[in-house]
């Protein structure tokens, strides 16, 4: 199972198996890490599941699709380049090791 | 149609949750009392708070009375088996098997447990008494509470002589339900044109089902949206192959030995129909569950009515009842979206029941806490390749104006009353309605002319 880091606000990092096949978002959620809300639960439609991903790891994600850059535009923290929907990151062997950092805030 | 019960009676995508939440406040020792303003004080036994409802506003009341600093016990009690899950899939990806259960939960496990939010699962709630400050169970049990907080959400309204094969979308027993009977369905009759239906209408039609569907008003989503959206969102469906039947009256069913084989309904001429039907589903709308509040001695108007701190109101008095919260569906709130204000708003939507929950729980945690409710409405409502993002309530505007080309599918109608924004409909364009969701909470003035035109940067109005 991949394992995913998460960086929490208050700079907690926690490293979290996360199945194949399930979501950035779902592997916080499930385990209950402050800092993604994901109001929608995943179906791209309320940006509260943002997250910035380690640079150095950026080039190992598939690049986020048209809704997912529109829906960026209005994420209530920064928008970085580094930032992605979690729930639109599916969890892959691919993405083992990666680092997430949840933003300030998600409304 | 009055504009107020219009707004009023605005219905989100398939959003539901009620959940009675209630707590205690083992931990302390020292007795707290319940600091809201204008009701009595209670001394807190111990007994913490009890969240009655296990759905997004369950769920969100649990979690914002903890993250507020409650430390009290905690009890979730649901009527349903499961967690709270999340609902608006049902009628969308898990109805299409593009969404497992394991996908559902709103929160996992680690939360209950972390949280120490005690679930009390398949515990229907039958009875409930302010006085001595208890609830009983569909099982006889009583369960003690020193703060309340009601989040029952509501339930679909069915039709009468409903045969085998007819049914409701509202939980995760209906949707597996839904989703068997439709694995040999060929004939589909959906009955009532709001968002469920829709959201039924288009997943079916995507299974390769034959679709009618039936709506008494003279147009889709008549208490939902505006009539510019609803006639785009009709084309969509017919362009796709489902068919609309507008004007019906006297829907009834037709059956085989109790197993539907028919739905009738005359049209606007009054001219008699009969559709074969292998399945229909009955989208008319929801009752909030009310019941427990009024046994409460709590003020029910068509919904529990809440203060803009999701109090209840003591029906004999008026004033705010400080140990007892509602939130979501269920309620009937103060809300300065309402165009016609006087009656509150009452609203079905994962938004509201989320952004609602907040304030109930940091009201449960203390008072001084919670801010007013006041967040900008919104909905979503996904059907074939359309993602539907609604904010703001639009009633009934004087001008809309189209931003971007809906040939392409690609568009935003923004709403104006008396030269004012009042809301935004999107398809498939996620930006404008995260930009309008800024610019209603905001109040920036927007005119017309710069909505209309795509490229004016409506940002450049927003306060840096």
């Amino acid at each position: 199972m991949p394992t995913i880091n998460y960086v929490l606000k208050d700079g907690t990092r926690r490293a979290i198996d996360v199945p194949n096949g399930t979501s950035i978002m779902l592997g916080a959620i499930n385990n209950n890490l402050r800092g993604i809300d994901a109001e929608c639960g995943g179906c791209c439609s309320c940006a509260t599941c943002h997250v910035y991903i380690e640079e150095s790891d950026m080039a190992r994600l598939k690049p986020a699709d048209s809704v997912e850059k529109e829906l960026l535009e209005g994420v209530a923290a920064e928008r970085r380049p580094t930032s992605r929907l979690s729930c639109q990151i599916d969890v892959t062997a691919a993405l083992d090791g990666i680092t997430v950092h949840m933003p300030d805030r998600q409304s | 149609m009055p504009i107020d019960e219009i707004i009023g009676e605005i219905v989100g995508a398939v959003v539901e949750g009620a959940v009675e939440v209630v707590g205690t406040g083992v931990s302390e020792v020292v007795a707290a009392v319940f600091d809201g303003g204008g009701g009595e004080k209670k001394p807190d036994t111990g007994e913490g708070l009890i969240v009655v409802g296990g759905s997004y506003a369950g769920a969100q009341i649990a979690a914002s009375a903890r993250e507020a600093g409650y430390t009290g016990r905690i009890r979730l009690v649901s009527a349903e088996a499961h967690t709270p899950y999340h609902r608006p899939p049902l009628s969308k990806a898990y109805l299409l098997g593009k969404a497992e259960r394991e996908s559902l939960p709103i929160r996992g496990a680690a939360f209950y447990d972390e949280e120490k939010v005690e679930l009390l699962l398949s515990t229907p709630i039958v009875g409930a008494d302010r006085a001595n400050r208890t609830l009983t169970t569909a099982g006889g049990d009583t369960l003690k509470w020193d703060r309340l907080a009601l989040a029952t959400g509501a339930r679909a309204r069915t039709l009468a002589d409903m045969p085998d094969k007819v049914l409701v979308l509202r939980d995760l027993a209906d949707a597996d339900r839904l989703r068997a009977l439709a694995a040999d369905a060929r004939r589909v009759v959906v009955i009532g044109g709001g968002y469920i239906g829709l959201e039924a209408a288009a997943s079916l039609s995507q299974l390769g089902k034959r679709v009618t569907v039936i709506e008494m008003q003279d147009r889709l989503l008549a208490r939902a949206a505006t009539p510019a959206l609803a006639n785009f969102v009709a084309d969509a469906h017919r362009a796709r192959g489902v068919e609309l039947l507008f004007g019906a009256r006297d829907v009834g069913f037709e059956h085989y030995h109790g197993v539907l084989s028919g739905v009738r309904a005359s049209d606007s001429t009054g001219r008699a129909h009969t559709l074969p039907a292998d399945l229909a589903v009955v989208g008319i709308g929801v009752h909030p569950n009310t019941e427990l509040a009024a046994m409460l001695g709590l003020a029910v108007d068509d919904g529990i009515r809440v203060d803009e701190f999701a109090r209840c109101i003591d029906a004999a008095s008026g004033a705010p009842v400080p140990e007892i919260v509602a939130a979501g569906d269920c309620t009937r709130h103060p809300s300065r979206w309402n165009p016609a204000q006087g009656r509150g708003l009452r609203l079905e939507s994962v938004q509201n029941a989320t952004d609602q929950s907040k304030i109930a729980g940091a009201t449960v945690a203390g008072a001084a806490a919670a801010k007013p409710y006041d967040a900008v409405p919104w909905f979503w409502s996904d059907q074939y390749d359309l993602k539907l993002q609604m904010v703001g309530l639009s009633g009934v505007p004087d001008t809309t104006v189209t931003r971007g080309n809906m040939a392409s599918n690609r568009f935003s109608l923004f709403h104006f009353r008396a030269g004012v924004l009042v809301g935004v409909d999107s398809v498939n364009k996620p930006a404008d309605h995260m930009l309008a969701r800024r610019l209603l909470a905001s109040r920036v003035p927007v005119t017309p002319e710069q909505a209309a035109d795509a490229n004016f940067d409506l940002r450049s109005t927003l306060p840096s």
